[in-house]
């Protein structure tokens, strides 16, 4: 569990969408601060994030570090799987036990990045979005934000609506799901573009620092003409007035949605991410990237219908 | 969606487990009153209706047409009706197949205990528990925190393979850690020798009925239950509460173990049933919410 001071030190330090403790523990376990680390703990699965608290870190002893407090996590935990996740490419296959084989890893994606806006160095690009924007605004659409708030039946049923559409990762389906439950909590602002009273889409914004708000995700109808515009131009204006240091976009997860966010001209780009899922002796994890909850309490018996090999979008399971 | 006069009402003439629609909201979709008394949840393609009102029958009597009304208002795929004893249907439609979730049992009651009739000295088992607390370096205290570890996870894995509950009660005890860390709750926790040894969730959102959420223990040595009831119902009295919501049980034990507390008032049984166009992907096994988003990629 994370102490009090340890909790003062995220406020203060973190700078990334991978810091954001209160997520990641909904869907990962019981949080811990080891070393640079935030590590989380189900009973069963370990999970680890390799974005080092000190940003001055991200250079190439990065590894060592990770090296360093892997084992000390092993010992502390016993795990029977262990997902590490981070901004370089981390095998831990020269530290872990022989007992220890890989199941899934998701490798480093240069379309997959995190972007974010310096908020006090930034300027509104011109162009059509910003155009666009206007545009919808003119024609009638209006934005609501509130923080720590219920999701209505519309924003409920924009995010089935997108799970039909997309075909998302176990993870990302997960971290999808849990929408309902996190913008309920009073670091979540959501943003909801409306069209009289039809909501046209949202965006939730995790505020897990007083300088930094991310982009947790977002959800439009389809059809609805200009709404991310609308909405990104509004989120941006907002934090652009607010006090926060820095708008983390998040990550960009494919080519097109990379080129949506580099039009909004994001003056940071902390590259792409890979993840690895190692699993002790015959321990299948039946969905690896799954929350204790997910695999244990609600799908006990489930076993992913996914195919075991094979590329899937972003990631592929060995 | 609940409004903050409706909210006020509903503090007003909360009675049971089953008025806490902020939590149950966190499963079924967005809330909403019925002329002040029936609770009701939209998700975007089921409509939940919850029939233990804030006024007993008030709404009943017009089922058949609230339904309709409803029904109308939404368009839904499927209907969820839960309700206490005796069972109601909402008139067939063509196209639309009938499921029954659940029946009423006997144990499966929401009891909520009258806190002045608790006599301390005359529950059975409790000089036992505290003898044992005597004899052991166990500690129970109430914290106000954020974080469920992995201790509480354990015990709730095993209370879960225990009690084997439905697929709603296991969305609704996986919300837990999502609940414990945005709204008001004390966990009440015993320990022995640092060892989490057990736990219960009181829940005070509803700010004249105080919930006790979700509870999970050691059941040997069978005290660590005894010792948090006590606990929870001295917290309540001195905090000024006059009633303490128990929720409902799984088994005839717990119900009856419950009883040992003092007077109740205990609702009638409650069944679920469920109507959807036959068409529909909503089954019983992924009816909830997020059971349909997880079930529609990783399905069984």
């Amino acid at each position: 569990m994370l102490n009090p001071e340890q909790l003062k030190i995220l406020e203060n330090k973190a700078w990334i969408h991978d810091h954001d403790w209160e997520l990641f523990s909904l869907l990962a376990g019981e949080p811990h601060l080891i070393g640079d680390f935030l590590s989380y703990w189900d009973g069963t699965q370990l999970s680890v994030s390799a974005w080092p608290i000190e940003q001055s870190m991200l250079s190439d002893d990065l590894k060592d570090r990770v090296y360093e407090i892997v084992p000390e996590l092993l010992d502390h935990f016993h795990p029977l799987a262990i997902d590490i996740w981070g901004p370089h490419e981390i095998c831990l296959a020269p530290i872990l036990p022989k007992s220890f084989h890989l199941v899934s890893h998701q490798k480093l994606n240069p379309d997959n990045v995190n972007l974010q806006i310096r908020l006090h160095t930034y300027r509104l690009p011109k162009g059509t979005h910003l155009e666009n924007a206007r545009r919808a605004g003119r024609r009638g659409y209006v934005c609501t934000h509130q923080i720590g708030s219920q999701l209505t039946w519309q924003h409920l049923q924009l995010i089935e609506h997108f799970l039909c559409r997309e075909d998302l990762t176990d993870f990302d389906r997960v971290y999808t799901a849990i929408e309902p439950w996190i913008s309920r909590f009073s670091t979540t602002r959501i943003f909801s573009a409306y069209e009289s009273e039809n909501l046209l889409g949202f965006k939730s914004m995790r505020e897990i620092s007083p300088v930094l708000a991310v982009s947790k995700s977002s959800y439009y109808r389809k059809g609805a003409k200009h709404a991310s515009d609308f909405l990104n131009h509004q989120i941006i204006e907002y934090y652009l007035d607010s006090g926060f240091r820095i708008l983390d976009l998040g990550y960009s997860g494919h080519r097109k949605l990379l080129d949506y966010k580099l039009h909004w001209k994001p003056n940071i780009n902390n590259g792409p991410y890979e993840e690895r899922v190692y699993a002790f002796r015959s321990y299948q994890p039946n969905a690896p990237y799954s929350p204790w909850w997910a695999r244990d309490i609600i799908c006990p018996n489930l076993r992913t219908n996914r195919p075991k090999t094979g590329p899937q979008k972003g990631f592929f399971r060995l | 969606m609940i409004r903050e006069q409706q909210h006020e009402i509903i503090e007003r003439k909360a009675y049971a487990f089953d008025h806490h629609y902020l939590y149950y909201s966190l499963i079924s979709g967005e809330p909403f009153l019925y002329d002040e008394s029936l609770f009701y949840y939209y998700d975007g393609r089921k409509l939940s209706i919850h029939l233990i009102e804030l006024e007993p029958g008030k709404s009943r009597a017009k089922f058949q047409a609230i339904v309709q009304e409803l029904r109308s208002r939404f368009d839904p795929e499927a209907i969820i009706v839960w309700g206490p004893d005796p069972i109601v249907l909402p008139a067939a439609v063509p196209g639309w197949d009938v499921h029954i979730i659940a029946r009423s049992t006997p144990y499966g009651r929401d009891m909520t205990l009258m806190l002045e009739t608790v006599d301390p000295t005359r529950i059975p088992g409790m000089e036992e528990a505290r003898q044992y607390t005597r004899n052991n370096p166990v500690e129970v205290r109430a914290v106000k925190q954020k974080q469920i570890t992995v201790e509480h996870i354990r015990l709730l894995h095993r209370m879960i393979r225990r009690n084997k509950p439905g697929l709603f009660d296991r969305i609704f005890y996986s919300a837990e850690s999502a609940w414990t860390g945005f709204a008001d709750t004390t966990i009440f926790e015993a320990r022995m020798e640092n060892r989490l040894m057990g736990y219960i969730i009181l829940d005070e959102s509803l700010r004249t009925l105080p919930m006790m959420l979700i509870g999970c223990y050691e059941r040997k040595p069978p005290v660590f239950s005894d010792l948090l009831y006590d606990s929870i119902i001295r917290y309540c009295i001195d905090n000024g509460y006059d009633r303490l919501v128990f929720g409902h049980s799984y088994t005839k034990g717990l119900y009856d173990y419950k009883m040992k507390w003092g007077q109740f008032i205990v609702q009638p049984g409650v069944w679920e049933i469920m109507l959807s166009k036959s068409a529909s992907e909503i089954k019983p096994h992924n009816y909830p919410w997020l059971a349909r988003l997880l079930y529609a990629g990783m399905g069984e």
